[in-house]
């Protein structure tokens, strides 16, 4: 018996690090699970774990930013499986650049992809679960939203702005039985991440001996979050902003 | 299997409202629970409740305004159950007094009783926790704490303070594996305020229940997320804040 079981939940950017965590998760609590990012090989192979979970899944191709597209994927949810009760808008992504040194494209590339693709995702979903009365939206922000990022000021600037879309959006559609909360991890321990090589092993290692909450958070860790935020137990929390960053101190 | 099986769990101010149900929600995950408020006789009966779960628990009468007091209740919980995992600092209560009519005794009875209780839980448990290299503490603070309470100003202060204590210690204690993180509950429907008679309607003007987010929480809905805050599922998060008040307007 999982705390999902029968929910649908669809996951965008999910297939690799949180959003893969996160469908994973969600997939072993008994959720039907639908992956959409850009790729439809990688999106493939996430549905295939999840299968192999023993759950359905289904993995639409979606470039987030293009309005047409959000909206054939959560029409696309809504005909496979006749509801859709979790949305992650976990897509995003941000590259370091000076300020001075951020060209007006690069500029848009970056709010596009990180603020206004989870806005088409929660409005797309919104307009879904207002007609069902109920639904829970997830938007993954980052700490680069709380206290800023000055090598990424594009991306800290639009994941402020997911924070602020999710608490709006939380008062608008209380009364519909709509929960919208985000969580924003500290610099997370992907794969992605750790071939950047700008982690120690011993900040990553299996068999590090240096304290776990002085290591950044893993995906699994994030995703743990998620689950709470997706299932009943949170049902009185909306509007919030859930910081997961442990102690590590790039965060702070 | 429960969640927190094997936990030991001591709860300040378990014997009535937000604390009374975490103390019986850590019961139904596996902890042994000890609770502890001025009231031997009052404390007895959510002891005889936790029995009738099938659970170890223990009442220990305790003053959290005195510091012998304190390291008493954490002395005995040891003493019976060989160690301390969870520790809840949800002992406290407002006084509402407009700011000129505040005395220096009311100013810090409220102080004492919110802030310097807390202080007084976390280093006693801290203590203890620190030997074992690993624990949980859960300060119960309030969103007087963090949106203001003109009405209650000591006690909005004392909150603010929780919050404060909260973030220090999980800096501090990081290192030892403990997790240091505090709950802001809004207006909550505990059985106090319900006899106080200061309720807002649970109706809209056609009589219908309001929807689920209109209304505030009730107790179980912050012992849900104390769970949350006490099992491993949440190891990486420390030095936050969590806020759970549905869109209670009231809190906002």
């Amino acid at each position: 018996m999982g705390v999902l079981d029968g929910k649908v939940a669809l996951i965008t950017g999910g297939s690799r690090g949180i959003g893969k965590s996160i469908a994973l998760t969600f997939a072993k609590e008994g959720a039907s699970i639908v992956i959409a990012s850009r790729t439809q090989k990688y999106i493939d192979r996430v549905a295939t774990e999840v299968k192999e979970l023993g759950r359905e899944s289904l993995a639409i191709s979606t470039d987030v930013c293009v309005p047409e597209q959000v909206d054939n994927m959560i029409k696309q949810t809504v005909d496979r499986f006749g509801h859709l009760d979790i949305i992650v808008n976990n897509a995003g992504r941000g590259i370091s650049t000076e300020p001075i040194e951020i060209s007006i494209e690069e500029w848009n590339e970056i709010i596009n992809l990180n603020l206004t693709g989870v806005f088409l995702g929660c409005i797309a979903a919104g307009k879904v679960m207002i007609e069902q009365k109920h639904g829970k939206i997830i938007n993954i922000a980052s700490t680069a939203g709380v206290i800023g990022s000055p090598g990424m000021l594009h991306y800290s600037v639009a994941k402020a702005g997911v924070i602020m879309l999710t608490k709006n959006l939380a008062t608008s559609w209380a009364e519909h039985n709509i929960n919208v909360n985000c969580i924003a991890p500290g610099l997370t321990a992907t794969k992605g991440v750790i071939k950047w090589g700008i982690l120690t092993p011993d900040l990553y290692e299996e068999d590090t001996t240096v304290p776990r909450l002085l290591r950044p958070p893993v995906p699994e860790n994030i995703a743990d979050l998620a689950l709470f935020l997706a299932s009943s137990a949170s049902d009185k929390i909306t509007g919030e902003l859930l910081i997961i960053r442990s102690l590590f101190s790039w965060d702070r | 299997m429960g969640l927190l099986d094997g936990r030991i769990a001591l709860i300040t101010g378990g014997s009535s409202g937000i604390g009374k149900s975490i103390a019986l929600t850590y019961a139904k995950a596996g902890a042994k629970v000890v609770v502890a408020s001025r009231k031997q006789e009052n404390l007895d009966k959510v002891v005889e409740e936790i029995k009738e779960l099938g659970r170890e628990s223990l009442a220990i009468a305790t003053d959290v305004k005195i510091p012998e007091q304190v390291d008493n209740m954490v002395k005995q919980t040891v003493n019976n159950f060989g160690r301390l995992d969870i520790m809840i600092n949800n002992a406290g209560r407002g006084i509402p007094t407009e700011p000129l009519e505040i005395s220096i005794k009311e100013w810090n009875h409220v102080l004492k009783l919110n802030l310097t209780s807390v202080f007084l839980g976390c280093i006693a448990a801290g203590k203890v926790m620190i030997e074992q290299k690993q624990g949980k503490i859960i300060n119960i603070a309030s969103t007087a704490g963090v949106v203001g309470s003109p009405g209650m100003m000591h006690y909005s202060v004392a909150k603010a303070g929780v919050i404060m204590l909260t973030k220090n210690l999980a800096t501090s204690w990081a290192e030892h594996n403990i997790n240091v993180n505090c709950i802001a509950p809004g207006f909550t429907l505990t059985e106090r305020v319900i006899q106080w008679g200061i309720l807002p309607s649970d109706k809209n003007e056609d009589g219908k229940l309001l929807p689920r987010l209109l209304r505030p929480p009730i107790p179980q809905n912050i012992a849900d997320l104390a769970l949350f805050l006490a099992t491993s599922a949440s190891d990486q998060i420390t030095g936050e804040l969590l806020i759970i008040r549905s869109h209670f307007s009231w809190d906002r």
